[in-house]
């Protein structure tokens, strides 16, 4: 479904992404994890249309998409929910979730949609008349999930979706994301906790100082030494 | 001093601040939107206004029915200047954009001042010379069609802004450029339309106020102030902020031409900007 080939990245001088390549299957759920500064935004950026790779390709079900734009992306089919949650501060709820179905794919079952995501997260329905702002980190969380979804996305990206959360928070947080690739959709999870994020997908991979070091399924990967020592402490 | 001539002044004030307002809306809408300051803003008013005097005497079009003819003409000429002078330009960053546009304000003050010279001149329209007499508070009609023209304009705008899936998409533009891009949002196209409906709003206010302005090539500068000052003032970026600036400042500089004598009084606004400057950096009613 997704195939990031080769694809390498700079801002400016720096290099940040060298020859990584990766790809998604339908249905999977793919663990990216690596420490802050690896490249895993960059990357997610690359995928997403928000900046053009310096080499390489990024194809979604056969579309070629580096290079091509944010709008692109989302019409292709892809949606990420952004490191940082990213909702619109002073918009309510519902017009953050509207926002999302901006593409010419998800405007007309906009409504439909709607109400699959206030089922998945009642909360946002209690709250839908709230500016985004006022929302705890854990319901923005949700909000920027929710607004993902209204894009009716083939393949969801998340990108640090336990950041700054409670652990309460995160346990909800994942188990929504479990639901949601069990019905079906496809997912890139790109996360700093690793334990967690191996604890949910079928694969991963290891990103290094902006190289694919290693990747498996997540079986195979929680039990490397390397990971095991760098990233799990154990 | 007579409480009925301070009236006057108020009064006459809050019109003159409605059309302030709704300049300082279409310069917000288009710097939050296109990240643009634009200081050519007036300038657009003015040109709107000569289009406006050019239809009176050439065919003796009254200029309130010009104006749904230059909406879409001014819009035009916003879409193009957009699209191919302030967009190339502003890859370069905000102060590249803020350069063309005062560029933009030599380059047609001074066409202006080729084509029609530097006079002063006056349009009339059929409202010209009659007044509204109000609880003792004499009022030029022209100044009050502008200004409940004005107010119309500016509810019109925050109904879009509010409303509709267009209005939603700019906001979201000014909240967080990058997070409506990764929605989907034809960012060039709203950016676009954005720009040309400010620009139009200038059209239609350029020709209701014509007849009570006089038009010169170079009053162009002194909208734009008022209106950088009103849009400072409420906190730039806040739609009520600068409807309440507006007013406040149209009563600010009536009030004391009134008190203070005309030359005095015009620097009431620049004051004010100033201190709210000093002690509300975010503006009256900007948040942090």
């Amino acid at each position: 479904m997704l195939d990031v080939h080769a694809v390498s990245a700079s801002y400016g001088n720096i290099v940040v992404l060298q020859d990584v390549s990766l790809n998604v299957g339908t249905g999977e759920m793919v663990a990216l994890v690596g420490v802050n500064g690896a490249g895993k935004t960059t990357l997610m950026k690359c995928i997403s249309g928000l900046l053009a790779p310096t080499a390489g390709h990024v194809s979604f079900n056969g579309t070629e998409l580096a290079g091509r734009g944010c709008e692109a992306a989302v019409t292709a089919g892809i949606s990420l929910v952004p490191e940082g949650r990213m909702v619109f501060p002073r918009m309510t709820v519902l017009e953050n979730l509207l926002l999302g179905a901006s593409n010419p794919r998800a405007r007309p079952k906009r409504d439909d949609t709607l109400r699959r995501v206030f089922d998945l997260f009642p909360r946002l329905q209690e709250r839908s008349g709230q500016h985004a702002r006022t929302l705890s980190g854990g319901e923005q969380q949700m909000l920027a999930i929710g607004r993902g979804l209204m894009a009716m996305p083939d393949l969801l990206i998340l990108d640090e979706p336990s950041l700054g959360l409670s652990p309460l928070m995160v346990q909800e947080t994942f188990r929504a994301l479990k639901r949601l690739n069990g019905d079906g959709l496809t997912m890139l999870l790109v996360e700093q906790n690793v334990r967690l994020s191996l604890a949910v997908s079928t694969r991963g991979y290891v990103i290094e100082n902006g190289r694919i070091a290693l990747t498996g399924s997540a079986e195979q990967l929680a039990d490397d030494p390397l990971v095991r020592k760098a990233y799990l402490g154990l | 001093m007579p409480i009925d001539i301070i009236a006057q002044a108020t009064v006459q004030g809050l019109l003159m601040g409605a059309i302030y307002a709704l300049v300082a809306l279409s310069m917000t809408l288009i710097f939050s939107t296109c990240g643009l300051l634009n200081f050519a803003h007036g300038d657009f008013m003015v040109l709107s206004m000569f289009g406006a005097m050019l239809l009176f005497e050439l065919t003796g079009a009254d200029p309130y029915l010009s104006a749904p003819l230059l909406f879409p003409a001014l819009a035009a000429i916003g879409a193009l200047t957009f699209t191919r002078l302030v967009r190339p330009v502003l890859a370069g960053g905000h102060l590249a954009g803020a350069q063309l546009t005062l560029g933009l304000v030599f380059v047609q003050q001074n066409m202006l001042l080729m084509l029609f010279g530097g006079d002063q001149r006056s349009v009339p329209t059929f409202l010209s010379n009659r007044h509204l007499e109000f609880l003792g508070v004499i009022l030029p009609m022209p100044l009050v069609v502008g200004a409940v023209c004005a107010v119309a304009l500016s509810i019109l705008l925050y109904a879009m802004l509010m409303g509709t899936d267009f209005g939603r998409q700019i906001r979201a533009i000014a909240q967080n450029g990058n997070a409506a891009a990764l929605m989907g949002i034809p960012i060039r196209r709203v950016q676009t339309l954005a720009f040309a409906l400010g620009i139009g709003l200038l059209g239609i206010t350029g020709a209701l106020t014509v007849a009570q302005f006089s038009v010169t090539p170079s009053s162009g500068l002194d909208f734009t102030l008022v209106a950088l000052i009103v849009m400072v003032f409420g906190g730039i970026g806040h739609f009520i902020g600068s409807l309440v600036g507006g007013l406040a400042i149209g009563v600010a500089e009536g009030v004391g031409s009134l008190m203070l004598g005309g030359t005095a009084g015009a620097m009431i606004p620049y004051l004010i900007l100033v201190l709210v400057l000093l002690f509300r950096p975010h503006g009256l009613l900007g948040e942090r």
